[in-house]
């Protein structure tokens, strides 16, 4: 009972109340689609590409990533724009909310969720929640912004679209003509396994630390097609679906929930242990 | 007063955990873009030992191998990416500290707000530009320990990234230790600024990691602006993104003083209105 | 010679009126207590006097001289406004010795006398985040003296402290009106305030509604 209230209450602060949260990704959905459909244009302007693009291609330019990186003196490395603002932006605005209830007045809401695994548990669910939402702000946002200027709402991706947004040049890639369900739901899990180890690891170290680990392992993971960094499986265009030599779906799947829950317990368990002193 | 008031200031800054760990984090970094370069340039020779060829003596050099001098290793990508919270850590969120502590009427009635203000903004100014550059030497002088510091040439230009369009292009095919050394001051000022805008975000943000981490994403949101600038593929653009235009070789598009100058001159005097006149304005609870 | 003059001063924050036609003069050598319950201005007119705000009307003069215009701060004050402010990160004597770098009126052996009258130890490396609440206060009093100012404003020295503590801040107070420094200290205890100030200020919703001079009434 006490974890429900607990519940209700990080619900209607961290996520109701927090108008960052709910702002921003209607933000960067709105300069995003409007960049993606700028350049859908241009490209069927000039006759690079052969039709309309879609809402899945949408999808696509914003959780595509890049393709794989082929690190050599005439090949440098640029991060991919569009998906590093969207997976940085959120563990940004999930830094402080758990933290702020460990100084100040947030000790005597700490005090009166009565035990410390309910509280954590609680921040847990709020920072799961608060992913999901923060990316079906950015889906909803892009889905009426696509009735607004007529892009149709469909899964189909056009190849072609692909090719040149990601300006692939040598990597090898099947020819898919729709998204499956499962690489709707991937980098949300990723995301939400992220946050989730950015906050436990600010348990340990500074929250200002844990954001600088969690971009330091975004940056390697488009730097590196590796199945051990997690972020590759936050980028479509890395999935063995598309790329020949890609990530799997499933085991990212498996690795993010596995990720996700080991975070949340590592943090229950230091958290259990934790002394409150204010010195951050 | 405000000589004193700098010194204590700059005490602060540079005497602190977090500047030894930003600058242990850097030093970190770019070992990894060391490791990959001896590792190379290991291999080259290797390759020239066994080969009755060009030995292409002149292709690899500290220049070209140095963290800032390539492109495409993991340690430098990871490096100028981090570089504005690099900037940032050391100093940034001390304002925000104080001014939450009340330590910022402590001291500005003893030493006025503009002494304060002002030594604050230096000190905040040199700990950032410090903090980003000083692992940028390291990893320059430890490759040059390793690898020879031969003139490079511009036949290797695809391998060097410095093209004849390039910022101080000549430079770097004469003098490449000015080179060097100059971009290390481009870098040292602008990373200053990001340092500075950090400093500013305390009159709005009351996290002081909020304050650091601010200025990373701002210029993550202007690197992002790009994708509504560089719309042609003909044209041939400058590079206008500090993210990339902060790297002494060319990622994307080649730097130009026009825009390096303009920007640090909007950095510096936002940064410097929103410290000397705006925060000072204000009265001190 | 120091003089306070305090000049039908008024200061609205927002919508709220903090201070309304406040008017008081002040000199060297006494002690003026100000009185009076929690939200009545107390702090705000120290905050003024100190020059930390400017007043809305009327204007605060330190010898002669308009805070805001001729002056932004006092030459030579000493205070502790709320609650004390230091860095966590440093221990007591060096968060000390970093004020008194400022303006370097106080050389470390006075920055230690300073400490030691509050009863705290000047040799103490412990960071300022691990005292006790009653050591932060202490040391907030040690800040103000220790410069030897004119002007000495302590707003409620006693919070905190123990017995031993407010003995202390008696005989502190007591020792900078004989040096000759003009005290302002504010307390909720009125005895104390009876027991040591020459004049009393009772404030109520910003306005002063009593001015008692104790060497009359004595």
């Amino acid at each position: 009972m006490r974890f429900i209230k607990d519940l209700v209450f990080d619900f209607r602060q961290g996520i109701l109340r927090s108008g960052t949260l709910l702002l921003v990704p209607a933000v960067i959905a709105a300069v995003t689609f409007f960049d993606f459909y700028a350049k859908a244009r241009r490209y069927l302007e000039q006759g690079m590409i052969q039709s309309t693009v879609d809402y899945g291609d949408y999808w696509f330019y914003l959780y595509g990533g890049m393709c794989e990186y082929i690190p050599s003196p005439d090949n440098p490395f640029q991060f991919p724009a569009v998906w590093t603002l969207i997976f940085l932006v959120l563990p940004f605005i999930i830094l402080n909310y758990p933290f702020r209830d460990m100084y100040g007045v947030g000790q005597q809401i700490l005090v009166r969720s009565g035990r410390r695994s309910l509280w954590w548990l609680s921040k847990c669910c709020w920072n799961f929640c608060g992913t999901v939402l923060y990316h079906l702000i950015i889906q909803a946002a892009g889905l009426v912004l696509s009735l607004v200027f007529e892009v149709e709402i469909s899964n189909r991706i056009h190849m072609d679209f692909i090719n040149l947004v990601f300006n692939i040049r040598y990597q090898e890639v099947w020819n898919p003509s729709s998204l499956p369900v499962a690489a709707l739901l991937l980098p949300v899990l990723v995301s939400a396994a992220i946050n989730m180890l950015q906050m436990t690891v600010s348990l340990f170290i500074r929250p200002m630390f844990g954001f600088f680990s969690v971009a330091v392992l975004l940056l390697a993971s488009a730097y590196l097609l590796s199945p051990l960094l997690i972020g590759n499986y936050a980028m479509a265009f890395r999935y063995d679906w598309v790329l020949k030599a890609g990530v799997s779906m499933e085991a990212g799947m498996r690795i993010a929930v596995i990720l996700l829950l080991l975070a949340a317990l590592t943090g229950l368990v230091r958290f259990w242990l934790y002394d409150i002193l204010e010195s951050e | 007063m405000l000589k004193r008031m700098i010194g204590i200031e700059l005490r602060k800054a540079l005497k602190n955990k977090l500047f030894y760990i930003t600058i242990l984090l850097g030093c970190s970094i770019t070992m990894l873009s060391f490791v990959n370069s001896i590792a190379i340039y290991q291999n080259e020779l290797l390759m020239q030992e066994h080969s009755a060829g060009n030995p292409m003596q002149a292709l690899s050099n500290v220049f070209n191998n140095w963290s800032g001098g390539e492109t495409f290793s993991l340690g430098s990508s990871i490096y100028f990416f981090v570089l504005p919270l690099l900037a940032a850590i050391p100093y940034g969120w001390s304002y925000c500290e104080e001014k939450q502590c009340g330590y910022v009427r402590m001291a500005a009635a003893r030493g006025g707000k503009t002494c304060y203000y002002l030594s604050k903004y230096i000190a905040v100014f040199l700990s950032g530009g410090l903090g980003a550059v000083i692992p940028l030497l390291f990893n320059f002088l430890l490759t040059s320990l390793f690898i020879p510091a031969t003139l490079p040439t511009p036949v290797y230009c695809t391998s060097n990234g410095v093209f004849f369009s390039s910022l101080m292009s000549s430079l770097y095919y004469t003098v490449p230790v000015l080179y060097v050394l100059l971009y290390l001051c481009i870098d040292f000022v602008f990373c200053g600024l990001i340092a500075c805008i950090s400093y500013c975000a305390a009159s709005l943000v009351r996290h002081r990691s909020v304050t650091v981490i601010l200025p990373m994403l701002l210029l993550l949101s202007f690197h992002y602006s790009r994708q509504f600038i560089y719309t042609s593929s003909t044209i041939r653009y400058k590079e206008i993104s500090p993210m990339y235009f902060l790297r002494p070789v060319a990622a994307a598009y080649t730097a130009s003083w026009a825009v390096i100058l303009a920007e640090a001159a909007v950095l510096f005097t936002a940064t410097m209105v929103v410290s000397m006149v705006w925060e000072r304005k204000h009265e001190i609870y | 010679m120091v003089q306070i003059e305090v000049d039908h001063v008024t200061k609205r924050i927002h919508k709220n009126t903090v201070l309304q036609d406040v008017t008081a003069v002040m000199h060297e050598g006494r002690i003026y207590g100000l009185q009076g319950v929690n939200g009545s201005g107390k702090t705000m007119l120290m905050r003024m006097i100190i020059g930390l705000i400017r007043p809305s009307e009327g204007r605060v003069s330190i010898n002669g001289r308009v805070l805001g215009k001729d002056i932004e701060f006092p030459e030579s004050i000493g205070f502790l406004l709320e609650n004390p402010a230091f860095l966590g990160r440093y221990s007591g004597f060096d968060n000390l010795n970093m004020l008194a770098g400022i303006r370097r009126l106080a050389a470390p052996e006075q920055i230690r006398e300073s400490i030691q009258a509050v009863g705290l130890d000047p040799m103490d490396r412990k960071k300022y985040r691990k005292y006790s609440l009653g050591m932060k206060q202490r040391l907030g009093i040690a800040a103000a003296i220790m410069e030897a100012p004119d002007i000495v404003i302590l707003d409620e020295p006693t919070n905190a402290l123990d017995e031993a503590g407010i003995g202390l801040v008696k005989g502190i107070l007591t020792e900078q009106k004989q040096r000759g420094a003009l005290v302002i200290v504010s307390c909720h205890d009125i005895g104390i305030l009876k027991e040591l100030s020459d004049e009393i200020f009772r404030l109520d919703a910003g306005r002063v509604v009593e001015h008692l001079c104790m060497d009359s009434v004595q």
